[in-house]
């Protein structure tokens, strides 16, 4: 039996398709100028692509913070439900997930059995999202995968004294025309401690337990989950593809629900 | 006697000499990023706008963001207090005052005489301040006066759902992209801005002689907004932006005399 789990995040969108609970296809689909395709489009071509028409996939449901927007959901579901099924799949250890999204940071407390036992999120500040580091990518004109290693070389760490990022852009802004300039490894470095104990501290009002696993593309950036172990004083696991954990946790409910 | 304030912003720098209770000059320059260069050079232009010496002034008193870098300031004052000295220079009878600055957001209680009575203020979060508009003005490419007349031309009401301004550009331009025009996406974002300011207005309590200062008074749109939200008409100085070093200089002549 094949299902479908689809996350609409705001910048971009993650289908996860399930065969008999095998993982058939996942992809990630950035939403851009040139990819304004709407999601009916896209989700017939992913479809396509590995062979299969919309009439082979039996149940699809839909998740993340755009889901009403996906009429051909048979049901949708919220992320934070989606973050448990698919982190305890993957990691049945796990007690908790961090998922750190472009405008939402989503933290889930999860049972023993992989309930849902309790979430906090963050969607009203970029300061503690994910929107943070590529205002820094545009900022620092540094690649992704730059932004990822530059930290760990870092002698020492900016300590920045705002919060908001918008006052945060004219901190780093002064920093880099200082004479001499400030080393760009340790202006990274701040960023990431700044970020991690904003995202750490949404993680405390639902309470740090382990094995805590990390999603959403940041999970990727090296440089940043070192700082971010080291300020949650836990090791992360990472899940071999984060961005589409919650896709993933989608199609297994949408798995569960075509077998009853 | 002759006294001068000195206000250093985040974005501004100002300056007031004053003669007894009388304004001799004013002057505004932008901060550069040394403080203490920024204060030589608005001093300079003030005292130049006066026709006097820095031997003629028998009092300066230093205040706002950079207040302890200016280097011939005999004393220095928080800003809140100049605020409400500022204001009640031209406006005895206000008792709470809104000053929308370049990067913070204060709500001011003051008594008859310009004493602070308690205070409230936003300087960690850029949505709900002067920097929140300059960045719309940046993303419409338009001056920050017309910011604010542009939004007085809207005829629809925009609800915007995102505080933050980072997330506020962002859904801007998705409106933009919709096709909503400009003055209606202005207007949403001056309300958004104006809710913020009444939540901290709200926690000094509002009374009904209402006055703004700072440099976003000068802002049309913003003004209309909070007058139709508090349903109040705001007293507000002929220049706003020079409030708090008109504060600083009253404070000055309290001490040379």
């Amino acid at each position: 039996m094949i299902v479908a789990g689809i996350d609409i995040g705001s910048t971009a969108s993650k289908i996860v398709i399930l065969d008999d609970g095998k993982i058939l296809h996942q992809s990630i689909i950035n939403e851009n100028e040139d990819n304004t395709d709407l999601p009916d489009i896209v989700f017939d071509r992913e479809v396509k692509n590995i062979g299969l028409s919309r009439g082979d996939v039996k149940y699809i449901i839909a998740t993340g913070i755009s889901r009403e927007s996906l009429s051909f959901a048979d049901r949708k579901k919220s992320t934070s439900l989606c973050l448990a099924r698919g982190a305890h799949h993957l990691f049945p250890s796990a007690r908790l997930v961090i998922d750190i999204g472009a405008e939402t940071s989503t933290v889930v407390g999860i049972g023993d059995k992989g309930e849902l036992r309790d979430s906090a999120v963050n969607d009203k500040c970029a300061a503690g999202a994910g929107s943070f580091l590529l205002l820094l990518v545009k900022l620092l004109q540094m690649p992704l995968e730059r932004l990822s290693e530059i930290s760990l070389e870092a002698k020492g760490r900016i300590e920045f004294t705002n919060t908001c990022v918008v006052f945060i852009e004219q901190e780093i802004i002064s920093q880099i025309h200082r004479d001499p300039p400030t080393p760009m490894s340790n202006i990274v470095a701040g960023i990431y401690e700044s970020l991690a104990t904003r995202i750490a501290g949404l993680a405390k009002k639902v309470g740090i337990k382990e094995d805590v696993v990390i999603c959403g593309g940041v999970a990727r950036n090296r440089g940043f989950v070192k700082v971010f172990e080291k300020v949650m004083g836990v090791k992360l696991i990472i899940p071999e593809s984060p961005e589409t954990l919650p896709a993933l946790g989608a199609a297994l409910i949408a798995q569960r629900e075509i077998s009853k | 006697m002759i006294a001068a304030g000195i206000d250093i912003g985040s974005r501004g720098a100002k300056a007031v000499i004053i003669s007894e209770k009388k304004i001799l000059s004013q002057a505004i320059c932008d901060t550069g990023p040394e403080s203490a260069k920024t204060a030589l050079k608005v001093m300079n232009e003030v005292m130049e706008r006066a026709s006097i010496s820095i031997k003629d002034i028998d009092y300066i008193v230093s205040t706002g963001y950079g207040r302890i870098v200016v280097p011939f300031a005999n004393k220095n004052i928080s800003e809140i207090s100049c605020h409400a000295k500022g204001i009640n220079y031209y406006f005895p009878q206000a008792r709470t005052i809104l000053d929308m600055g370049g990067q913070d957001c204060k709500a001011i209680r003051c008594d008859e005489n310009g004493k602070v009575t308690s205070f409230v203020m936003n300087d960690k979060c850029a949505g709900g301040t002067g920097r929140f508009i300059e960045l719309m003005g940046d993303l419409f490419k338009i001056s920050l006066e017309e910011v604010g007349e542009l939004s007085l031309q809207s005829k629809n009401n925009i609800q915007f759902s995102n505080i933050c301004a980072i997330y506020a550009k962002v859904e801007a331009l998705s409106l933009l992209k919709r096709g909503i025009n400009k003055e209606d996406i202005l207007a949403g974002l001056h309300d958004a801005i104006g809710s913020r300011c009444i939540s901290l207005l709200r926690r000094v309590s509002i009374e009904k002689e209402f006055a703004i200062s700072g440099g976003i008074a000068k802002n049309i749109g913003m003004v209309t907004k909070l007058e139709e939200r508090l349903n109040l008409k705001a007293l507000i100085a002929p220049d706003p932006q020079i409030i708090g070093a008109l504060g600083a200089a009253s404070f000055a002549m309290n001490h040379a005399s």
